[in-house]
């Protein structure tokens, strides 16, 4: 184990941004959590262990990392209440583009320029924030909690541009793993 | 309409009217060019335009002007930006090469036997290279349609079809392959000289290069097609999720609770910030902490208001030196003095030699204090004694 401990790098930077809440993707815009990424990926095993003796659990999933708990810390309400929440982003997201997922190019102007002309999108931004409504602000702050969950960075100051990461994969994943039971699955309109 | 009667006169006029067909052949996948737009690019001379239209070059419809598609589909050829993979080309070359191999076998006369076997080399090359080129289309038509194409179905429509046309261009190359190696084992002995013999190969080398593209072009397909899978089983459980969730369905019909308790991720809880503590050492010997301590302490005087609730100065008087002298009877020095004579408390207050004089009423006030003070080690006993209207207990030393 000690030999281990050399061995890791970044340990600090990476429990900094994995102990909030965020995720290490391996299509970062910045070189350093590409690096961070490298490392993980290269030593994967000891730096589930090195976590771990703190409580922390590294996950792995398809081009990110994660931190996750054993015990829960937080009730189910808490927990289902950030899901619905997510649901409705990515029910946004998703209706913007059908391609929104990583490795997606946006600018926040190109969604308010959408919201604009799409009737549906329209109504879903409407309801997305009960404390926001003009779409500017709306598109703000959903920008805002992409990036903090580190689902999205900026790629191009000058124009704006930002890039979905593969961290997004992992919401997609989580709603995909939810199943609806067959009876009502007939009853949702098309 | 009229003919060009020579190369030199199709290409003068081609390079006439540059500008106008460059800027059609920019414009080919929009709308047609606007006839008063052509006719400011010809210098407004409406003859030159008459002249191409006459000539078959442009197509005339209305206020609009087309190019012919026989030129249009001439530069897309020689620029090699064509999108439609034609695969009959290929075909009707095979059937080409066969006839001419047939009429060189049959053939006697040496000069015509030469032109049929000059007609197979070309023949072999232009199979090759239009299966090269072919590959190269699909390769980037297969990229344009999974990143342009914004019709989900319009897009996984054409990349089925383009998985068609890959399976069609590498039959062709089997087939091509075939003729060579062995449909003709006649033909390919007997005329097989040394440049015909670069040409097999170099054929063979570019078909096989061409099916190694199509496997990978295959490859990339098919994850495309599956990456559109995804995201529309994505975006459909989306859809479904949101309804239920809007209709407040969602916990009764999904199993999004059991889902849940079954993971922990740390995104689901409040952000902790870790109160940790600053190191009292490290402020008392580390100069980089002395330096930001001095930068607060100088921060602090800055203030503008300076700190609130400031008391006036102390005055000078106070400070002067003010000693005053009490004399006191040390209480330890009498107990420790009384735990080693072995008398009882009350006799030894009265009779113990004090430095100086103490008067009666004192010397009870010592005996109740070291009694009091000291209750815990000593022995107060119940036998009580009198002296001088004083009434006091027994007490020793424990």
């Amino acid at each position: 184990m000690p030999n281990n401990c050399l061995k890791m790098k970044y340990t600090e930077e990476i429990f900094n941004i994995l102990s909030k809440g965020g995720f290490i993707s391996s299509n970062s815009v910045s070189t350093q959590v590409k690096r961070y990424y490298d490392v993980i990926e290269e030593d994967f095993s000891d730096y589930c262990g090195y976590y771990q003796g703190i409580g922390f659990y590294m996950e792995a999933g398809d081009g990110y990392y994660y931190f996750t708990r054993k015990e829960a810390k937080v009730d189910l309400e808490r927990k289902l209440e950030a899901v619905q929440r997510w649901i409705d982003y990515l029910s946004f997201l998703k209706t913007y583009h059908s391609a929104f997922g990583p490795g997606f190019l946006f600018r926040t102007a190109d969604i308010e320029i959408q919201i604009s002309c799409d009737m549906e999108l329209k109504e879903k931004a409407s309801k997305l924030f009960s404390d926001k409504k003009k779409h500017e602000e709306v598109v703000a702050k959903l920008i805002n909690e992409l990036e903090k969950m580190g689902f999205i960075e900026k790629e191009n100051e000058v124009d704006g541009t930002y890039k979905v990461l593969t961290a997004f994969h992992y919401m997609e994943e989580l709603i995909d793993c939810i199943t609806i039971s067959e009876e009502v699955q007939d009853e949702i309109p098309e | 309409m009229s003919t060009f009667r020579s190369i030199e006169e199709l290409v003068k006029s081609l390079d006439r009217e540059k500008e106008l067909l460059k800027e059609m052949f920019a414009k080919r996948k929009s709308l047609s060019l606007r006839y008063d737009y052509a006719l400011e690019m010809t210098e407004y001379k409406e003859e030159r335009i008459r002249y191409l239209i006459d000539y078959g070059i442009l197509r005339d419809t209305g206020d609009f002007l087309e190019m012919e598609d026989i030129y249009l589909k001439f530069f897309e050829d020689v620029l090699e930006v064509n999108e439609e993979i034609n695969v009959s080309s290929v075909q009707d070359y095979l059937t080409r090469l066969n006839e001419n191999i047939d009429y060189y076998l049959k053939e006697n006369n040496e000069k015509r036997k030469y032109n049929y076997q000059r007609e197979v080399k070309r023949c072999l090359k232009t199979i090759a290279l239009t299966t090269v080129r072919n590959v190269m289309d699909l390769k980037r038509n297969t990229d344009n349609t999974y990143k342009n194409e914004p019709n989900y179905q319009i897009k996984k429509a054409k990349l089925v079809r383009l998985s068609d046309k890959l399976r069609n261009i590498s039959l062709l190359i089997t087939k091509s392959e075939e003729l060579i190696d062995n449909q003709q084992p006649i033909f390919f002995r007997v005329a097989m000289d040394v440049q015909m013999r670069n040409v097999v190969s170099d054929v063979k080398l570019q078909l096989n290069d061409s099916f190694h593209n199509l496997l990978e072009i295959h490859r990339q397909i098919v994850h495309y097609l599956n990456l559109i899978d995804y995201q529309n089983r994505i975006f459909e459980k989306i859809r479904k999720l949101k309804y239920l969730k809007d209709q407040f369905l969602l916990e009764e019909n999904t199993n999004i609770r059991q889902i849940l308790s079954q993971r922990n991720p740390l995104w689901m809880e409040p952000q902790t910030n870790y109160r940790i503590k600053l190191s009292v050492d490290h402020l008392r010997t580390s100069d980089e902490a002395f330096q930001i301590i001095k930068k607060l302490a100088a921060r602090q005087n800055n203030r503008k208001n300076g700190p609130k609730n400031l008391a006036e100065a102390i005055p000078e008087e106070y400070l002067d030196e003010q000693s005053q002298l009490i004399d006191a009877i040390n209480l330890q020095e009498v107990y420790n003095a009384f735990t080693a004579s072995g008398m009882h408390l009350f006799y030894f207050v009265i009779n113990y030699r004090y430095r100086k004089e103490v008067s009666r009423g004192d010397k009870l006030i010592y005996f109740c204090q070291l009694a009091s003070q000291y209750a815990e080690e000593l022995n107060f006993t119940d036998d009580y004694e009198c002296s001088d209207e004083v009434e006091y207990p027994l007490i020793y030393a424990k």
